[in-house]
């Protein structure tokens, strides 16, 4: 979460209480409204990130800090995911603009991975030793959900969740957080949990 | 084109591969960003399909469109970078098989199948052709047993045939022979026939026999050359009266008749008295004795009514006037009543009386 100021004319500063009312909104309890917060901040970075912002994280936070100030100015959202969503297009498209601008100066150019880079013999060491901390049973799970492509994928993915009795929707979120849980441990690993 | 597309999956798959890669019209970017702003469900649907869009260009599954999109958008950044780097390490660590598409065993062995195929077809037909030739050999085999059977009957028809004509041709009378073999006086008696057992086919053991041994008694005329008259044979000649016993006694006759001739024999009260053979024990409770001349002419006709023993096989009418058989050849009927009333023939024999002087 970042108090940035947005770049509209009129000064404005986000404050704890403006953040506090904000978080009213999503829910009563704080803990649940603090979780519904990061959802809509990971979806808006997403959001950004899809559709190719160089600063996905600026973007979103820049979107968030709109609408709070909306709320804060007295509108009335009754659709929040809708408001959220109109107010990050059109983040997304000034953000577009600044984007083209700076393209046009600079050297476009893509960084390509070389296929086997040196230093990824330390990621798999790394993701080795990352899997090693999960139980035998998440170890065997994640693999056999990622183990797979085509359409062999999506059977699998389907059996497992007959298996482990949850819904293929319950399962892809499991999956998706331990994948994330893993990247990071992987990245702590290589010592750049600062990233 | 390097790699494959993973753009070959369900329609909404393809839509949000095509949205993360930049491909999408602005219609799908604007469903497919609804969708997940309004759904978490969605939204979690779509982290998915980043991760494995980042695990396909990864293990260079993209096509050359694809993955330039994908580097242009995804590795712009050190944290997409990272996730490439990540999602490498993870296929290598989670062993990802070889994935070869295994066409169905009838594709890769066509030749094997066809050949498995005809071996059956093969199989099947000499199975059955065996079958049949064990149930033709069997058919056959009952043919020639039955045909065997048959000719058996037919030969064994045939001797009996033969052996009856030969017993006829060679039977001696045997009723009303004298008790001197060389008496030149012979007494009809019934021809012997063999006693057959009728034979039938198998397949008509409900069917008559087509020889009945039982109601017919089938004969062969013989004549009798002569009576045993000779005057120096009493005992013989006394068998000829009346209830005469063949040792000479008569029983209610005149009791110095052992002292008769022939030639001083009152003929006018001389009787004959005829025993007839029979070939099996007697049938009837009935019989009838008729005496014929040999043109024909009915001489005298005798029906009596005798209890018959069990087993006996000799017929003895009540004696004949001596008188009412003049010399001749004769020729006696032997009939039987039936149960219906009706009398059938029983026997036929033949004499011949001759009259000495």
């Amino acid at each position: 979460m970042s108090f940035a100021k947005t770049s509209s004319r009129r000064e404005w500063a986000l404050t704890q209480e403006v953040f506090d009312r904000f978080l009213a909104i999503l829910d009563i309890d704080r803990e649940k409204a603090g979780e519904k917060y990061e959802f809509i901040r990971l979806r808006l970075l997403k959001y950004f990130q899809w559709c190719g912002s160089d600063q996905p994280d600026i973007d979103a936070d820049e979107t968030l800090n709109r609408v709070m100030r909306r709320i804060d100015e007295g509108e009335n959202v009754y659709n929040l995911d809708g408001y959220i969503q109109g107010v990050a297009r059109l983040v997304q498209k000034e953000s577009l603009k600044l984007r083209n601008r700076k393209q046009e100066l600079d050297v476009d150019q893509v960084v390509e991975l070389a296929p086997a880079e040196p230093e990824e013999v330390e990621w798999r060491e790394c993701l080795e030793r990352c899997l090693g901390y999960l139980s035998d049973e998440e170890r065997e799970i994640i693999t056999e959900y990622y183990k797979y492509e085509g359409i062999e994928k999506i059977n699998c993915r389907k059996r497992l969740a007959v298996r482990l009795g949850v819904s293929l929707n319950s399962l892809r979120v499991r999956m998706y957080r331990q994948r994330a849980n893993l990247e990071a441990c992987v990245q702590e690993c290589l010592g750049r949990e600062d990233l | 084109m390097k790699g494959r597309s993973v753009l070959g999956r369900s329609q909404a798959e393809t839509e949000r591969v095509r949205y993360l890669l930049g491909l999408a019209s602005p219609a799908e970017r604007e469903h497919v960003e609804s969708e997940y702003f309004h759904d978490a469900d969605a939204f979690q649907r779509m982290l998915s399909a980043e991760d494995d869009l980042v695990d396909a260009y990864a293990r260079g599954e993209l096509s050359d469109e694809e993955r330039q999109r994908f580097e242009k958008r995804f590795l712009k950044s050190s944290q997409g970078k990272d996730r490439v780097r990540f999602s490498r390490a993870f296929a290598g660590a989670v062993v990802a098989p070889v994935h070869t598409v295994v066409p169905p065993f009838y594709l890769r062995h066509p030749v094997r199948i066809a050949a498995v195929a005809a071996v059956v077809v093969i199989a099947v037909v000499l199975s059955w052709l065996v079958i049949e030739r064990r149930r033709m050999s069997n058919e056959l085999r009952e043919l020639r047993a039955v045909h065997e059977q048959l000719h058996n009957e037919t030969e064994a028809l045939r001797r009996d045939a033969e052996r009856m004509h030969i017993a006829e041709i060679q039977s001696p009378p045997n009723s009303l022979q004298p008790a001197n073999p060389t008496s030149r006086k012979t007494v009809p008696s019934q021809r012997p026939r063999p006693k057959r057992t009728p034979i039938t086919p198998p397949q008509q053991q409900e069917q008559k026999p087509f020889v009945n041994t039982e109601d017919v008694n089938t004969f062969v005329s013989r004549k009798i050359v002569d009576l045993p008259l000779d005057i120096s044979k009493i005992p013989s000649l006394l068998t000829l009266q009346t209830a005469s016993t063949p040792e000479g006694y008569v029983a209610g006759g005149r009791a110095d008749q052992s002292n008769v001739t022939l030639d001083g024999v009152d003929i006018n009260e001389a009787a004959v008295a005829l025993h007839m053979a029979l070939n099996s024990p007697v049938k009837y409770s009935d019989y009838r004795v008729s005496i014929e001349t040999a043109e024909g002419r009915q001489v005298t006709s005798v029906g009596w009514i005798e209890p018959p023993k069990r087993n006996q096989t000799r017929i003895s009418p009540p004696p004949i006037k001596a008188t009412d058989l003049p010399a001749g050849d004769y020729r006696v009927r032997l009939t039987g009543k039936d149960a219906d009333g009706s009398f059938v023939q029983v026997a036929e024999y033949s004499f011949k009386v001759v009259v000495k002087k």
